[in-house]
């Protein structure tokens, strides 16, 4: 291998000497005051004696130079190359960091640090996802399992099998709502075409969910009431995901407001946004716990999320939905007095 | 053998203290670490089964409080985190044990054994006082080698006396560790138990094994 590398240095240096003895020769002929002797020289090969000597150290030394300046181009190329090999899924905190590098190296090297950055943060995700479906999975598991093992330890009544199957019923259901959660929440960042988009009459649709909502509420004795302003405004919306995104809300403030509380729907238009305020008078949330709200992995990771219902997916969704909607939602509560959930929609112009 | 359980669960801490109580032990179960700590503070228990996440505090911050506090309780951790750096944390802030949802039953059962005999220097699961046998994995008990029938207090009862064998166990030491929170402390139902017990191993042999230290308590010897 070494000996090829020189043998192709060897190449490169004769290959400069023929160019740097042309060029010789084209300058001798031209500076000289007879062309025709000049030529005669040249065919005589008293020129090639003269200058061989001097064209092949001219060449190696260009050639010398020439290196020497690849090799300084290709100094951060070669450290890219190796911090990425450095890189692995395990561990994917290298960053390039050169000195001073001039504007083109720099480009290759944030693009490069860049690119890292993203997949950081995709494996990053990944790993988090992994352990939050993990975590909401194996409880539910380990609910069925003991249950089981328990039952069959030895011989007992038919309501007790029967309370045994009914849990396992009960856990597996959850089970699949997590699975149908965290499909539907991928599905709503990678592939969002396949909501449909179309123009929405916001009036009319408030009012079918203000509707629905007073079934929802009988159980718990709370009263819904709505306020809708008399000219109706249309949104472009995608209704199943919007329906879920109120119902979301509304569930929420049902699972948190006692006996005989109240749910507000109250809907504000404005120049260029449509505002829909859900208020209860529940629990509440504590400030800090707010920004959290609508963390996936808020849940898993820290304390278990008392405001999160049934899957914990649920105002994740809610906030996916309305970011494919450009919406927004605002969060205010006070703790013990109620909490509201504005979402501000922008409105389609007449 | 008296355990409290913390989990928020509580469909977990529902058949995890069935499958408990039906091994005859004594269980008490919180559902908040707030809960958890008061009883831990009251009560002597013989071991904790702590779940890691819990909605005010966490398990790690139980387990801190109870080292603090120089108790040398065993603790069995049980929780979903599985990974090794969130096992190596538990074991390192003082856990005995430490066990991933989902679990085998067995399992558990056998490591809450092997804790709870983790102080005493024989580590038998058969004890023997004369010619009176208990064997804690079958909760088989044999007086000269009769089979004794007993109810589950009856067992945990004679299980704390012989684990205690030449000891004087008081009153006190029998609600703590036989009974769980709902025992009433002016009641004479330890004087009772004792004496079904004592009807059942005692009466028809001519040697007594349960004596009674009057303005103390009780002991089990030859």
């Amino acid at each position: 291998m070494r000996i090829f590398k020189l043998k192709i240095d060897f190449v490169y240096i004769a290959i400069l000497s023929i160019f740097l003895f042309i060029y010789s020769c084209f300058i001798y002929a031209l500076t000289s005051h007879n062309i025709a002797e000049a030529i005669n020289d040249m065919v005589k090969g008293h020129i090639l004696a003269k200058l061989f000597i001097p064209v092949l150290i001219a060449a190696a030394l260009l050639y010398l130079v020439w290196k020497a300046i690849v090799r300084h181009i290709m100094k951060p190329v070669k450290k890219i190359a190796e911090i990425a090999e450095e890189i692995t899924h395990e561990d994917l905190s290298a960053r390039v960091d050169i000195k001073n590098p001039n504007k083109e190296t720099k480009y290759l090297i944030s693009a490069f640090n860049d690119m890292i950055s993203r997949l950081e943060s995709s494996f990053k995700y990944i790993v988090e996802s992994n352990s939050y479906i993990a975590h909401e999975l194996k409880t539910p598991i380990a609910i069925i399992r003991g249950e089981a093992e328990i039952a069959l330890k030895k011989e007992r009544d038919n309501e007790e099998y029967k309370k045994v199957i009914s849990i396992a019923l009960d856990e597996s259901k959850k089970m699949l709502k997590t699975i149908e959660d965290l499909l539907l929440l991928t599905k709503m960042t990678y592939r969002p075409e396949f909501l449909n988009f179309e123009n929405i009459d916001l009036n009319q649709f408030l009012n079918d969910i203000f509707e629905q909502s007073k079934i929802l509420t009988a159980e718990k004795n709370i009263s819904v009431d709505i306020s809708v302003p008399e000219m109706s405004e249309r949104v472009k919306a995608d209704e199943l995901s919007l329906r879920r995104l109120f119902f979301n809300i509304i569930d929420n403030a049902i699972k948190f407001t006692p006996q005989n509380g109240q749910i507000k729907i109250d809907v504000k238009y404005q120049k260029k946004k449509a505002i829909v305020s859900i208020s209860d008078t529940g629990m509440g949330i504590a400030d800090e716990d707010i920004p959290k709200l609508f963390d996936k992995f808020f849940r898993a990771n820290k304390e278990k999320n008392r405001y999160a219902s049934g899957s914990g997916l649920g105002l994740p969704i809610t906030q996916s939905i309305a970011e494919l909607h450009k919406a927004k939602i605002i969060v205010k509560s006070k703790l013990g007095k109620g909490s509201t959930f504005s979402v501000v929609l922008p409105i389609l112009s007449h | 053998m008296r355990i409290l359980l913390v989990e928020d669960e509580k469909r977990m801490a529902d058949f995890v203290t069935k499958g408990l109580k039906e091994e005859r032990y004594a269980i008490d179960v919180a559902y908040k670490g707030e809960d958890a700590i008061f009883l831990i503070d009251v009560n002597p228990y013989d071991l904790i089964i702590l779940d890691l996440m819990l909605p005010d505090t966490s398990g790690l911050a139980i387990c801190k409080h109870i080292r603090n506090k120089k108790m040398d309780t065993p603790i069995l951790i049980i929780t979903a985190k599985d990974s090794v750096r969130d096992k190596v944390k538990g074991l390192d802030f003082g856990a005995d044990d430490y066990l991933t949802k989902p679990f085998s039953f067995d399992e558990f059962l056998a490591r809450v054994r092997a804790l709870l005999r983790r102080k005493r220097a024989d580590k038998m699961s058969v004890f023997r006082v004369a010619d009176l046998e208990l064997n804690q994995l079958t909760h088989k008990v044999k007086r000269a080698d009769r089979e004794i029938d007993l109810t589950s207090k009856e067992y945990a009862l004679l299980e704390y006396l012989i684990m205690n064998a030449n000891e004087v166990v008081t009153r006190t030491m029998i609600s703590e560790h036989v009974w769980n929170e709902e025992f009433d402390s002016l009641s004479n139902i330890i004087d009772v138990f004792v004496n079904h017990l004592r009807n059942k191993i005692d009466k028809d042999s001519d040697k007594p094994l349960i004596h009674t230290i009057h303005g103390a308590g009780y002991i089990l010897k030859e």
